[in-house]
């Protein structure tokens, strides 16, 4: 059974990229299977637990829902786009400090959402935190220390952007 | 070393199972059968095997020996690698289809066709007693003994002092019969392996919490000598007691052996549902009193509802009933623990190993007595929970904590600052025991160059105490943590572990790395590296075995918490909205209070789920109606309660480093009765059945039965 495959260009993480793919593959199956991009996780694989979470464009994505073909020409950042090679972003950093992760396995879609918010607000109340990480499962930490983590990664940066 | 662990995840650099690829790897999907109890007239292969890219589908004809088909589990060797001639719980593997890749071998696996005969469900403890045995007494070798008691898969009688007269003494006697539904633990990371054929035997790479338990099963069930099977043990997305045992890897192991290639197997999110459930159960408590508010006796029947196949429970069974009544003096107690067969997926350990269930009996029962004794309710406690030293029956470990204080602490923080917008305030105590007479071994290595290796077979589940173990021998050995790496969970290294569970690994795993250290020292100090150049250090710690207790030796230490929270809940929606967790452990003494915080918030939370929303339910059919992350309601971000504190009593009392106790499991142990007693305050109406939905609190406040 031959399957045709089709060309798509990405933008991840910054970096051009083209695969061929095929038609029914999601932007989940791509990242993960054809760049080894290995960061984004998945459990649900119907939009519900959050954790395969990507930025399309700058939007908090379900990566599982996206057909990648329809993502073709968007810019997407994964985990591994969030900070430097070696490095910690602010974020990042306070995820660390308040030892926001214990298995670790929703951290990057958690990230990925927390990031989408601070760009929009880089100041958002407990509520706004919490809204934009409704959609994301976590079994093991009982969200307390990932709001933490987010509101000191915007108490620090809105701190340093308003200097 | 913690905060290097975190780095790695917040980077998305940690490997778990399904990021890793071995060369020549195929991928395994399973046939699952739809119905919960079914006999298989046929299994057609046929179509699947057209698929180009199948390269083998299994099936239990396959597999057959002249002793039937290959059967595993930790305890007695029930369950089949596959399905052979009856299905006994919804999503039992059938066949197992391997090809070139996930999505091909989903696809080939839909091509596989089943002749079922669907049989009767078995959902409940009538329907067990009166349906004819799931399993079939004949095949059963003599050592199964229990199965030939129908679909009692076996029941645990314990007790002490004379029940009859303290039953005509008692002044006062409460009766209830407290339930809780089957529940998924819901790691966000589903069950998988690679299995990888060697010159020798079999290499395992696993989501597993116990890699040693697993070489041990795959080696009986491959004919395979021990040191032919490696496990390797991935960092896991969480467990809570899902991964241990074998799961996934039999049938995996057996495909990649019959072709020669490494075989992948991951499970999808419903897959994992129906893989490893945690046990319902129907306790019927019976607690007198004298007239002062002493207990005269305690009598529990208790039924868990374990599932198909056996797995872990009859340990679950066992110790959780023989240490139900671990918390309160009582001279006079009978306890019978059975485990009953359904038709749903097998129940394993499940965070708490049975005592969340326990404890919602034998605090409810403390409620409901302090009500009818007119005693508030935590002073009833304090008049009977045991004092530090007291000793208990079958030659049990005095208690080793100040279980009193803890209940103070709770209950003085939750009552110190009341919420002016609150309904309803409960405290209870919990009490969970460690696994009895296991052994942990560690080795330490100091290279040439100076850095070091601490070798631990604890496995990574989140909990972190490999890097907590790893922190530890820095400080002992004067490295920096920067230059120590860890080596966890890795059955071919210098260590040895029974498993990674029961909140045990800082107290086995711990005090054998500090002797690894203190040996490394020795050798150190007299300057006597080995050939390699390297100082050695090998450690042992080993928990006391005495035969004639009923678990096989006393407990290392009690996990002993107290849990407080205040509530408000919405009249027209029967919503429970919570204020304040208030948490304290006897912890002995802390050794990384941010994760132990992490955990004890994570262990609450979970308690909450389970005490609100979470419940496996099933059709008239017996099917499962909501074994998918869609409908089956864990925990979001909004039902973390407003304020959450950890309190910790460190006494340093315990067995483990500086007197640690361990500590990973208390979150969850005490939060369904303190739930249920402040729900009685805030509508009136006692609660015993889980979970307290939104339904049943707006019915109960609202008048209306179901």
């Amino acid at each position: 059974m031959s399957r045709t495959l089709h060309p798509c260009r990405l933008t991840v993480n910054g970096e051009p990229i083209d695969v061929r793919i095929e038609a029914g593959e999601t932007l989940l199956e791509v990242l993960r299977h054809r760049l080894a991009l290995t960061g984004t996780k998945y459990n649900c694989e119907q939009g519900e637990c959050g954790a395969c979470t990507v930025l399309l464009d700058g939007v908090a994505v379900d990566a599982c829902l996206v057909l990648a073909l329809s993502a073709a020409g968007s810019e997407v950042t994964t985990v591994e786009g969030l900070s430097a090679e070696g490095g910690l972003n602010p974020l990042q950093q306070a995820f660390v400090e308040c030892d926001a992760a214990q298995c670790g396995y929703c951290t990057p879609g958690m990230l990925v959402s927390a990031t989408a918010l601070l760009s929009q607000d880089p100041a958002p109340s407990e509520h706004e935190i919490m809204r934009a990480l409704e959609g994301n499962y976590c079994r093991c930490t009982g969200y307390e220390r990932i709001v933490l983590a987010v509101e000191r990664a915007a108490e620090r940066t809105s701190t340093e952007t308003s200097g | 070393m913690r905060t290097a662990q975190v780095a790695e995840r917040v980077t998305g650099r940690t490997r778990f199972v399904d990021d890793l690829a071995v060369e020549g790897m195929l991928h395994g999907s399973f046939v699952r059968s739809p119905f919960p109890h079914a006999r298989i007239a046929g299994v057609d292969i046929s179509l699947a095997l057209d698929h180009p890219a199948v390269r083998l589908v299994l099936t239990a004809a396959d597999l057959a020996r002249s002793a039937g088909i290959p059967r595993f589990g930790p305890l007695v060797t029930d369950q089949p690698v596959l399905a052979d001639g009856k299905a006994r719980y919804e999503g039992e593997p059938v066949a197992l289809v391997v090809a070139d890749s996930l999505s091909l071998a989903r696809e080939a696996a839909a091509r596989v066709v089943v002749d079922w005969e669907p049989l009767p469900a078995i959902l409940t403890v009538e329907e067990a007693m009166a349906a004819a045995p799931l399993h079939d007494p004949d095949r059963r070798p003599a050592a199964q003994e229990p199965w030939r008691l129908g679909n009692v898969m076996g029941e645990w009688e314990f007790g002490w002092g004379s029940l009859g007269a303290a039953e005509k003494a008692a002044a006062h006697v409460v009766t209830e019969t407290y339930s809780a539904p089957f529940a998924h633990h819901f790691a966000i990371e589903t069950h998988g392996c690679i299995c990888i054929p060697t010159d020798s035997g079999m290499r395992i790479i696993s989501a597993t919490q116990h890699p040693f338990i697993l070489r041990r099963i795959m080696s009986q069930l491959l004919d395979l000598a021990p040191e032919d099977v490696v496990v390797e043990a991935t960092p896991m997305g969480g467990s809570f007691g899902s991964k241990g045992y074998a799961k996934v890897e039999p049938a995996a192991a057996m495909a990649a052996r019959r072709l020669g290639r490494p075989v992948k197997v991951v499970l999808s999110a419903e897959e994992s549902f129906a893989t490893a459930q945690r046990e319902a159960s129907v306790i019927h408590a019976r607690t007198g009193f004298d007239s002062t508010g002493r207990i005269a006796f305690q009598d529990l029947a208790i039924d868990f509802l374990v599932g198909a196949y056996s797995d872990i429970s009859p340990r679950v069974v066992a110790k959780s009933g023989l240490h139900a009544l671990a918390a309160y003096h009582a001279p006079a107690a009978r306890v019978r623990a059975r485990g009953i067969f359904t038709t749903t997926p097998p129940t394993t350990a499940f965070r708490g190993f049975g005592s969340v269930h326990t404890a919602f009996a034998v605090e409810g029962q403390m409620e409901r007595a302090a009500r009818l004794l007119g005693h508030e309710p935590v002073a009833l406690r304090l008049s009977n929970i045991r004092a530090k030293g007291a000793r208990s029956a079958y030659d049990e470990t005095p208690v080793d904590g100040d279980w009193q204080n803890l209940l103070r602490m709770a209950e003085s923080h939750i009552r110190e600052h009341p919420s002016p917008d609150a309904d309803g305030v409960g405290v209870a105590f919990g009490v969970k025991t460690c696994i009895p007479a296991t052994r942990s071994r560690a080795r330490v290595r100091q290279r040439g160059d100076g850095s070091v290796v601490v070798e631990v077979g604890t496995s990574e589940i989140g909990q972190g105490t490999p890097a907590l173990l790893a922190t530890l021998a820095a400080e002992q050995l004067g490295v920096p943590v920067g230059r120590v790496h860890i080596v966890a969970g890795q059955t071919d290294s210098g260590s040895e572990d029974a498993l990674t569970a029961s909140s045990r690994s800082v107290v086995h795993m711990g005090n054998a790395v500090m002797a690894a250290c203190r040996e490394l020292v020795e050798r150190r100090d007299a300057g006597s590296p080995d050939a390699n150049g390297e100082l050695v250090g090998d450690g042992e710690y080993t928990a006391d075995a005495d035969p004639d207790h009923p678990l096989g030796g006393p407990t290392p230490f009690y996990e002993a918490v107290a849990t407080a929270v205040e509530i408000r809940v919405d009249r027209d929606t029967g919503l429970i909205d919570v204020l304040r967790t208030i948490h304290a452990t006897d912890a002995g003494l802390v050794l990384d209070r941010d994760r132990a915080m992490g955990l004890d918030e994570g262990g609450l939370v979970m308690g909450l789920g389970l005490a609100t929303s979470e419940a496996l339910r099933h059709g008239d059919d017996g099917r499962l109606l909501n074994g998918s992350s869609l409908d089956y309601r864990i925990p979001t971000v909004w039902d973390r309660p407003s304020e959450m504190v950890s309190l910790f009593q460190e006494n340093r009392d315990g067995p483990g480093p500086f007197g640690a106790k361990g500590l990973a499991e208390g979150g969850i142990l005490a939060v369904a009765p303190a739930l249920a007693a402040a729900l009685r305050e805030a509508t009136g109406t006692d609660f015993a059945e889980l979970p307290f939905s939104a339904e049943r609190v707006w019915r109960a406040i609202h008048g209306q039965a179901r």
